[in-house]
């Protein structure tokens, strides 16, 4: 017979996923929001719906779970701030690299502002298929599914976000490194 | 899951779109320099995560209260409440006499609410959802208290009242509507407090007798008479029996023995009148009980 985690087991077991998934919710969603102050605001939304319904995610997959709610919750940001939504590309520790005048972290703040700025050109829905597409690992089939949207406009969508950042030059030159999820 | 032989039949053309333009693409996502990750107060995540477990911990229990407010009040009343439906002819606020020979639906109310409030105890069986799944309600509602079971898909909920408010406890509320294990677990077992929610009406007889049309109801119209367990019974329907209708007995003592709807999602029987009634247990201590309004 198992024996039922405690509330106190509960909220251990979740924290030590937080603490181990916060980086790659966090890049899933700057790319969405392409927004470094509303990215923190999308996963701390995340983790506090994933913290309430963790209980109920027990043989479930809680990551999915929460980059669910990102992408959610970023739906529901978009349509709240449509006609005044800003993108920026605003990279806040930009200074602190210069302080600390190191070379490589300079030049990552550098990349990063120019990612931002790249996926800050793509569309709402561009950014959702790119994440599903790149960062998720999904089929075509299934982002159409997931997206609720016909295969051909993924496919379309995704020909069409990929040649934008072609065009901002930025895959061109982007070293090619170990992933780093 | 990736796909990446589909881009052949992608109409796209693996000249614009090539293999290593997707491979760069993902690289770049998966590999770009985040910086420092902004700061995370997982203190608070998980203080907020609690309170919207509990937000959700009171609907759940509301969704309950629900079910056994329609059985309790009557579909009728209940539907008016939900729909705003101006009440036709309302509140026919029948006095709790009772007339001689009740002829008029309104009288037929007032005789029905007074047989209730003056019986000594009725057994109650509530069947929701059809007689092959959903829920049922079998209690025993006495002059002090209120005391039986909730069943739902084989699981089974305690149900008392008892000094005024109504308690309920055990596994079936897990399962209609489901509560999490961490909702369970805060109820460590405890009795659930319904009335904080609103919910009274079987509580006792009192309360019961009021479930008759009660003011925000439509007013009733009187419908065909039939025989029914030996007695013969007049049908009290709402809107033209569309909602649900009421069976109540043509002659003395005039009780309510039958609800039912059209579709037979809810069916109700009221049987057993003073019959002996079982003891109502004392009412459990505060540390026997779990508010839902209090988290």
């Amino acid at each position: 017979m198992t024996t039922r985690p405690t509330g106190r087991d509960l909220d251990e077991e979740f924290r030590q996923f937080a603490v181990a998934q916060r980086k790659a919710l966090y890049r899933v969603a700057l790319v969405l929001a392409a927004d470094p102050g509303v990215a923190e605001d999308l996963v701390q939304t995340a983790l506090m719906r994933t913290h309430a319904r963790w209980p109920r995610l027990h043989g479930q997959d809680p990551v999915r779970y929460a980059r669910r709610v990102i992408a959610n919750a970023n739906i529901d940001r978009w349509r709240r701030d449509r006609g005044r939504e800003r993108l920026t590309a605003a990279v806040p520790e930009q200074a602190a690299a210069a302080r600390q005048g190191a070379g490589d972290l300079a030049a990552g703040v550098a990349e990063r502002d120019a990612v931002l700025r790249a996926l800050a050109g793509l569309t709402a829905q561009e950014r959702r298929v790119v994440v599903l597409r790149f960062l998720d690992d999904v089929s075509e089939a299934d982002t159409a599914k997931a997206l609720g949207i016909p295969l051909g406009t993924v496919k379309s969508v995704t020909h069409r976000a990929i040649g934008k950042l072609r065009d901002s030059g930025h895959l061109d030159r982007t070293p090619q490194r170990e992933v780093n999820p | 899951m990736t796909d990446e032989g589909s881009l052949d039949g992608s109409g796209l053309g693996r000249d614009e779109l090539g293999r290593d333009e997707l491979a760069g693409a993902r690289t770049l996502l998966h590999g770009f320099d985040l910086g420092p990750l902004p700061a995370l107060d997982l203190d608070d995540v998980v203080r907020r995560g609690h309170r919207r477990r509990r937000a959700a911990a009171v609907q759940r229990v509301a969704a309950v209260v629900v079910l056994v407010l329609v059985a309790g009040v009557g579909l009728a009343s209940v539907h008016a409440h939900l729909q705003g439906t101006p009440a036709a002819v309302t509140t026919t606020s029948p006095s709790p006499t009772p007339t001689p020979s009740p002829s008029t639906a309104a009288e037929r109310v007032a005789a029905a609410m007074n047989a209730v409030a003056s019986a000594d105890s009725v057994h109650i069986v509530a069947q929701l959802g059809g007689p092959n799944g959903g829920s049922m309600l079998d209690v025993v509602v006495t002059k002090n208290g209120a005391v039986g079971t909730f069943t739902h898909q084989a699981k089974t909920a305690e149900y008392l009242g008892v000094n005024g408010a109504l308690y309920m406890r055990g596994d079936a509320l897990a399962d209609y509507p489901t509560l999490s294990p961490s909702q369970l677990a805060a109820v460590h077992g405890r009795w659930i407090l319904m009335t904080t929610l609103g919910q009274s009406t079987w509580m006792n007889l009192t309360e019961l007798s009021k479930w008759f049309y009660p003011p925000h109801a439509t007013t009733p119209t009187l419908g065909a008479t039939k025989t029914l367990d030996g007695s013969r019974v007049l049908a009290l329907t709402d809107q033209g029996g569309r909602i649900d209708v009421q069976w109540v007995q043509v002659d003395a003592p005039y009780r309510p023995v039958r609800v039912e709807t059209p579709d037979h999602i809810l069916e109700w029987t009221l049987t057993d009148w003073n019959a002996p009634p079982p003891t109502i247990p004392p009412a459990p201590t505060p540390a026997e009980v779990y508010d839902p309004s209090q988290g």
